[in-house]
């Protein structure tokens, strides 16, 4: 079995099944971290597509500073973030301190299976959502995320505070929403 | 740490960290065809680059050719030119000498 640094150089020469082996490693685990940022399924599959594409044509500059999964990985947020850019409608949307938490205790996230988590970070407005995952899940300070989309600080706050109470929202038990929790 | 007592955010990143969701077989394939079209296009760039350095080459040794085969002609002018002169020379150096005499 080739080892990754043998996948790399193969790639780097054009090597068409280093390309597919490159792929077959990391593509699931790129497209979970894409459907998390695409609006549906089709744009998903592009941004994946795309994300590829850049990662085969710029294998060569990869220098070994960080792990190759979370270079692909970046590749793949860079591509999404441009695919969305013209869509997003960043704006403060709330004041953070009108949003207070609701006193029913919510269910944790760990009663949710990854599809129903997949689907309430869908179901967010597009702005929340990249800030949610980008500061949630990818781990990004507000700063960052700001620099990132070229907004100011304060929105990026705002945002993340609305995408934290419509999950929240959607995490109490009984929720009507579309979704039903299942109790693991 | 208990789940109970991570924030918000780190059961989230939890959730997700290293989840995986298998892409439609289709993809590949279509990637595969982006990346041929790719390589193919790369072939052919070479291909008209070939044959601009062809067309290149063929006219510099024209303009060598033509440049080298003015410059003999112009040489062999100017020796015939030079000789014609010594003639000219020669001839009327005869002749002043047959006045001369």
């Amino acid at each position: 079995m080739a080892t990754e640094e043998e996948i790399i150089k193969g790639c780097i020469s054009g090597d068409r099944e280093a390309q597919k082996l490159l792929y077959a490693k990391f593509s699931r685990q790129m497209y979970a971290v894409s459907l998390r940022y695409a609006k549906e399924q089709q744009e998903a599959e592009d941004i994946l597509q795309d994300a590829f594409i850049k990662v085969f044509d710029g294998l060569k500059k990869f220098k070994g500073d960080s792990k190759l999964g979370y270079w692909i990985k970046r590749i793949v947020i860079n591509t999404a973030l441009n695919a969305q850019r013209n869509k997003l409608y960043l704006y403060p949307m709330v004041d953070v301190d009108s949003l207070k938490e609701s006193q029913v205790e919510e269910l944790t996230v760990s009663d949710y299976t990854m599809e129903e988590l997949m689907k309430m970070i869908n179901e967010l407005p597009s702005g929340c959502k990249v800030i949610f995952n980008l500061y949630a899940i990818e781990g990004y300070k507000h700063q960052e995320i700001a620099e990132i989309l070229g907004v100011a600080e304060g929105t990026v706050k705002s945002q993340y505070a609305r995408a934290k109470y419509l999950l929240k929202e959607k995490m109490k038990p009984g929720w009507s929403g579309q979704m039903k929790a299942s109790k693991k | 740490m208990g789940r109970e007592n991570m924030s918000f955010e780190d059961q989230w990143s939890e959730a997700f960290d290293g989840a995986e969701v298998t892409p439609p077989d289709h993809l590949w394939a279509s990637i595969d065809g982006v990346l041929a079209n790719k390589e193919a296009s790369g072939y052919k760039k070479r291909i008209i680059f070939f044959k601009w350095m062809a067309a290149a080459s063929v006219a510099l040794a024209v303009v060598f050719g033509v440049a080298l085969l003015n410059e003999k002609g112009l040489d062999e002018h100017l020796v015939a030119g030079s000789v014609e002169g010594d003639v000219v020379i020669d001839n009327e150096e005869r002749t002043n000498a047959e006045s001369r005499k």
